[in-house]
């Protein structure tokens, strides 16, 4: 990724995983804020759908670095939407779910 | 220092107590907490407005660092298998060890198994009927019926094809015409790294330069050079070393293999159905009169293959050449014959464009290096068509690489684009293989056919097409979104895992039509899959080279 070079890939990535961290933990301050709760296997698949989804962007971008980039578009188009969606349905149930009636 | 507080008068100053009202001490806790978060909405940074904003930038930093990332990887020289790692054996990166199996796909014999004459082999046919013309024993005017020797009894058999092989050498003609008089200025780059490919490194005034040929020394000296000769020409020992095991033997020479430069290596054992009759270099015309005799110490064979390079090959036809990869495993050709000899073994460098005995493909598949396609060539796991063989047949013992079923070959059943997008023809269409070639039914693809697209071409030396190696699927870079379909296909078991790359492979990618890579003249509009790499664009380095084409390849 970085040519010439053998330290940066490894602190590329290692920057990445430390984001990770700032996600998740982030996300939780997000649901205190507005006084959600959602339990460690819903945000397990919410995560999940989220980097699945970077690995579509990255897919499509991969294809287009190899001088594919119509190919790359529409595997983004063709992949990430249904991603989106599916992040959308799981938002609803996961987060803005209706409260029960006491 | 009389007028300095220290911290305790600080924080017991009323002038610096917090002036909220709401904000009582004696309340519980948890309501402390809230107006605090209150005050932090504020615009204050504080710990819990980093972590969520923090964690949105996060979100989007990764989605551009997983697009950046993928970019990088898609657009590196580094992904392209066969340049880079090869010393140290990386670019065999498939473990083949889990898809071993008997016979590979499409090399069950369903009758007798014929061995190929030299007739067979087009090339063979060419140098034959050109040899003919320039010494005026038969020319064109004169027909199929006179022409003589074994090549005419081989047409008489096959007159279709003969008229096709008349319609080439008309088009070889006009293409090389073309060239002299200036032609094709926008593949001036291309032509000149071809040339030095092939006459920089391939090919100097004696022959070849490497490796050494016996049929250059058999035309210097008027001496034949049989195998029993040739192949042991430079073994200094009374006895070879002696190997532990086959195993170390297998070991050692693979390593060496890699070293040397080649990218993949397969050994096997010495299949004599796979060499030709009648083809012998080093003898009186070309081993004509060789007959069916196997040398006794051919035991053994490594065959092993490179890329050509990938930009290039993408860019097929006119900025395309065979070359760059017969080079290089020309190169590691020679290299590894005479590291065999120095060990005292005798051995024979088979290798491109036609210095051989044998036919590659077979022992490509009975290695276990790849698996029959559709076009006719082999495909191998980590470089698709797009592998360009030579060998050393030998008699050290080894430890043989058993074939593999990876079901490339029943992608090929599903796939077709090769056989859409080949200009010529050539290629099958069929559902499933339905000619039976010397014993075995396999695809087949019809020489004549591929060779009138070559001579046709838009190529220096009117050679090669190279379409099907650029479009098939499988000849991707090594990135990870190859990787991955190339390990998850061979182990789903219902096929749904090829259809969906197929399906995404027809409808996400772009291929010209067939007609479309012809030549100008032809009808065609030149076209190539990727367009070419900027160094082989002339009009963007030379003066006086307008440009008046378009490129339709991908970007």
């Amino acid at each position: 990724m970085f040519p010439g070079t053998t330290i940066l890939n490894y602190l590329f990535w290692m920057a990445i995983g430390m984001l990770q961290v700032l996600i998740v933990v982030g996300a939780y301050e997000w649901l205190k804020r507005y006084d959600k709760k959602v339990s460690w296997w819903q945000m397990v698949l919410m995560y999940g759908c989220f980097a699945s989804f970077c690995l579509t962007i990255a897919g499509g971008a991969t294809l287009s670095g190899e001088f594919e980039t119509r190919g790359g578009l529409f595997f983004i188009g063709f992949l990430g939407v249904p991603h989106i969606i599916v992040g959308a349905i799981m938002a609803r149930l996961f987060i803005f779910k209706k409260q029960l009636v006491k | 220092m009389a007028k300095e507080k220290d911290a305790l008068d600080i924080i017991t100053d009323p002038e610096n107590m917090v002036k909220n009202k709401d904000l009582d001490f004696d309340e519980p806790a948890e309501e402390v907490h809230v107006k605090a978060s209150e005050n932090e909405e504020d615009g204050g940074i504080s710990r819990r407005n980093f972590l969520r904003w923090g964690s949105a930038a996060a979100a989007a930093a990764t989605v551009a660092g997983a697009g950046g990332a993928g970019f990088a990887i898609g657009r590196s020289d580094d992904a392209y298998t066969g340049y880079g790692r090869t010393y140290q054996g990386g670019d065999m990166f498939f473990n083949r060890e889990p898809f071993r199996t008997k016979t590979a796909a499409m090399m069950e014999p369903v009758s007798t198994v014929i061995r190929a004459d030299r007739t067979d082999f087009i090339f063979d046919r060419i140098k034959g009927i050109i040899g003919m013309i320039e010494k005026g024993e038969w020319n064109p005017g004169l027909g199929l019926d006179k022409m003589p020797g074994v090549i005419g009894d081989y047409y008489r058999k096959k007159p279709e094809d003969f008229k096709i092989m008349m319609d080439s050498l008309g088009k070889y003609a006009k293409s090389r015409e073309d060239w002299k008089n200036g032609k094709h200025l926008r593949y001036t780059l291309p032509a000149a790294y071809t040339e030095a490919l092939a006459h920089g490194g391939m090919y100097n005034r004696h022959g070849s330069t490497i490796p050494e040929d016996p049929d250059d020394v058999y035309m210097e000296t008027g001496e034949e050079q049989p195998p029993e000769k040739w192949d042991f020409r430079h073994v200094k020992r009374d006895k070879p070393m002696e190997f532990k095991s086959p195993k170390h033997a297998t070991k050692l020479i693979k390593r060496m293999a890699h070293l040397f430069g080649t990218s993949i290596v397969g050994i096997g054992k010495f299949d004599e159905r796979f060499m030709f009759t009648n083809k012998m270099r080093g003898m009186k015309d070309g081993g004509a009169h060789w007959g069916n005799k196997v040398p006794e110490h051919w035991k053994s064979i490594i065959i092993f293959g490179v890329p050509m390079y990938w930009d290039q090959t993408y860019a097929a036809i006119g900025y395309c050449t065979s070359y760059d990869a017969y080079f290089r495993s020309r190169v590691t050709a020679g290299l590894l014959e005479r590291f065999i000899h120095e060990l005292g073994y005798p051995a024979r460098a088979q290798f491109p464009g036609y210095h051989y005995e044998i036919m590659m493909e077979p022992f490509l598949l009975t290695t276990g290096l790849g698996e029959y396609s559709r076009s006719g060539m082999v495909m191998v796991p980590e470089l698709g068509c797009n592998v360009r063989p030579a060998a050393v047949v030998t008699n050290i013992e080894f430890e043989y690489d058993q074939p593999i079923d990876v079901k490339m070959a029943d992608f090929c059943l599903k796939c077709k684009i090769c056989a859409e997008t080949c200009p010529s023809g050539a290629i099958p269409t069929t559902d499933k293989p339905e000619t039976v070639v010397r014993g075995f039914k396999r695809w087949y693809l019809d020489q004549e056919k591929c060779y009138n697209q070559w001579a046709s071409g838009q190529t220096v030396d009117a050679l090669g097409c190279r379409v099907c190696m650029g479009v098939c699927p499988y000849t991707r870079k090594n990135t990870w979104i190859h990787s991955i379909s190339r390990e998850l296909e061979p182990r789903d078991p219902t096929g749904l895992v090829s259809s969906g790359l197929l399906a995404m492979q027809k409808n996400f990618f772009k291929y010209p039509e067939a007609q479309d890579f012809r030549s100008d003249w032809l009808g065609g509009t030149e076209a190539t899959y990727h367009n070419p790499p900027w160094y082989l664009r002339a009009e963007e380095v030379f003066k006086g080279i307008d440009k008046t084409w378009e490129y339709h390849g991908m970007e």
